[in-house]
């Protein structure tokens, strides 16, 4: 099988001074969904961030590795251009735009497809993955639930025509129905097209539920990986990175509620 | 009514004006402080159009408005540019040495004394009676008609297109906007280009109504309280704010002390921000980004 993307020795560092990642291997095959796991503060949404580039405002750099796409370098590529070759980043917070309508978050991105194009058909191609969304059309995003921004951002994600799609945080605050049907679509959405997918979760029961292979990220660096059915019945993995041992677990819950209440009062 | 009618050929001026300020801030969250300063750019460039190159008010008076575009072109990409990813306060600081700089230029260039466009494009600036006791000039008339028009179009613009639509989005997370392949720099040049494009027309059809010297720089200072009123963000807030300026500057000069005149936008200005500190359109939350 081979890869489309491929990070080798990764750094990136915050500001000129702030060490984030401190050299991160990874490596997506194509055509799968392929999970990166870790704690808070691991480094997951840099290296999302650092693959599909950074923009000045960010005021981070790439200080070693490099990143490979279908062969190619494209180490520190910037924004726009990681988008004009297919790489479209789904982020952890501020993923719509909260002044602009459904319809119009969908027709606003900048993508290779030809100005003209019949941008009616184009949504109709995402509603049929997220029916929820054609009732909303003329509702502003910034009146949506989380679920349904979550199901618009990766929406508009896909009207980007990515070949690999990079996920930060699907299931964070999102009540488990919601994350169930979301799930659910993905892979409804994996299975019609040939996107990959690098999915960027803390619930090791999402990553698990979706993807085939895992990497697990701890301080900047990949600690494990392994195939999916692997990483799950190791149990001691399971303790120490994800928590989901019988006294972790508790913490874990308690963290991610934490983490929601932190998010809601901002 | 004649004082209803000067009220709204003065709103007119103001939220022409101002929406420059709208533009570029709602789009980049940089205050462009040199607006005064291009509009009257604007109107030099029209003596500079009518002496050498048009002698027809009309295509001398469209020429200007292609050169501003330039101008407002060249603004950001070779100067504001550099600025994107800096702090805004250095955006800002950038523009009040643009506007110093401009202002150092056209008293070099054109010289302190005033001048008559009017004359010098040879434009019947006659007056004309829309009562029996309402007069207003012809250069007021137009500048009523193109602040309509101006306004209808940008509001179509930002509404309706999909160029318009990214602008929007851009104002409201600029990196979410790089994230969805939106090219920054195209949005913030369209942004500067309708800005200056805006303020030239608005500074050409004063100088048609007046003279023209680089203190009357000071309309775009003035115009600033009106977007600010308006939430510095909002098109529809700018023209409100510039008819309560407007209205409130034309009603002291008359009843009360013309030297007034210049004082009222600010004392406004200060009023607003006391009772209701991000506008009476603007959006709540951008106040911690002030
Ligand atoms: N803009 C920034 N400036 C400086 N340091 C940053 C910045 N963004 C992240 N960091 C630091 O980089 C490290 C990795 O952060 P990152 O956001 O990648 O972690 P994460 O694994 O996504 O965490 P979380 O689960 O909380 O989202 C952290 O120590 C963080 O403090
Ligand atoms: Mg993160």
């Amino acid at each position: 099988m081979t890869d489309i993307l491929e990070v080798t020795e990764l750094e990136v560092t915050y500001q000129r001074s702030i060490r984030a990642l401190h050299g991160v291997n990874l490596r997506v095959a194509k055509g799968q969904i392929t999970a990166l796991l870790g704690a808070n503060g691991a480094g997951k949404s840099t290296t999302l961030r650092a693959i599909s580039g950074f923009i000045g405002l960010d005021n981070a750099r790439v200080t070693a590795g490099n990143v490979r796409y279908l062969g190619e370098d494209i180490t520190g590529l910037q924004l726009p251009k990681t988008i004009h070759k297919g790489i479209v980043l789904v982020p952890e917070r501020d993923k719509v735009f909260t002044n602009l309508t459904v319809a119009e978050n969908l027709e606003v991105v900048s993508t290779t497809r030809a100005e003209g194009s019949n941008w009616r058909q184009i949504e109709e191609e995402i509603f049929v993955y997220f029916p929820r969304l054609a009732k909303l059309r003329n509702k502003p995003a910034g009146l949506l639930s989380g679920g349904e921004r979550q199901m618009l951002a990766i929406g508009s994600a896909l009207v980007c025509k990515p070949n690999l799609l990079l996920i930060d945080e699907l299931s964070l605050g999102l009540a488990p129905v919601i994350v169930d049907e979301i799930i659910e679509r993905l892979r409804d959405i994996h299975a019609r097209t040939d996107l990959s997918i690098l999915l960027v979760e803390q619930s090791a029961a999402v990553a698990f539920a979706l993807a085939s292979y895992g990497f697990v990220l701890e301080n900047g660096k990949v600690e494990l990986e392994g195939a999916t059915q692997d990483l799950r019945t190791n149990q001691k993995i399971l303790e120490l990175y994800l928590g989901t041992g019988s006294a972790g677990r508790a913490d874990y819950l308690a963290n991610a509620r934490r983490r929601r209440e932190e998010r809601a009062n901002v | 009514m004649q004082i209803l009618a000067n009220i709204v050929v003065l709103t007119s001026l103001y939220a022409l004006v101002a929406c420059g300020y709208v533009l570029v801030y709602k789009v980049s969250r940089v205050l462009n402080l040199a607006h005064g300063e291009l509009m009257i750019l604007g109107a030099y460039l029209l003596v500079a159009t009518s002496a050498g190159i048009a002698s027809d008010p009309l295509a001398a008076i469209a020429l200007t408005a292609m050169f501003s575009i330039v101008v407002g072109l060249s603004v950001y990409l070779l100067l504001m540019r550099k600025m994107t990813g800096q702090p805004v306060l250095a955006a800002v600081l950038t523009t009040v040495a643009l506007g110093i700089l401009l202002r150092g230029a056209m008293v070099l260039i054109w010289g302190p004394q005033q001048l008559n466009v009017g004359a010098m494009i040879s434009f019947d600036n006659a007056s004309i009676a829309l009562t029996d006791s309402v007069r207003v000039s012809t250069a007021a008339l137009w500048l009523v008609v193109c602040t309509f028009l101006v306004y209808l179009g940008l509001l179509a613009f930002l509404h309706m297109s999909r160029w318009g639509m990214r602008m929007r989005a851009s104002g409201q997370n600029a990196l979410l906007a790089a994230q969805r392949g939106i090219n920054l720099h195209t949005v913030y040049a369209l942004a500067w280009t309708l800005s200056t494009f805006s303020g030239s027309l608005a500074g050409v059809l004063v100088t048609l109504d007046s003279r023209i010297d680089v203190n009357m720089a000071v309309i775009g200072l003035k115009a600033f309280p009106a977007a600010l009123v308006g939430g510095l963000d909002s098109l529809p807030g700018a023209l409100i704010g510039a008819g309560v300026i407007a209205a409130l500057e034309v009603l002291l000069i008359h009843y009360v002390n013309p030297l007034l005149s210049d004082v009222v936008p600010f004392l406004v200005l200060i009023a607003i921000l006391i009772v209701r500190p991000w506008g009476l359109y603007g959006t709540k939350e951008e106040l911690n980004r002030v």
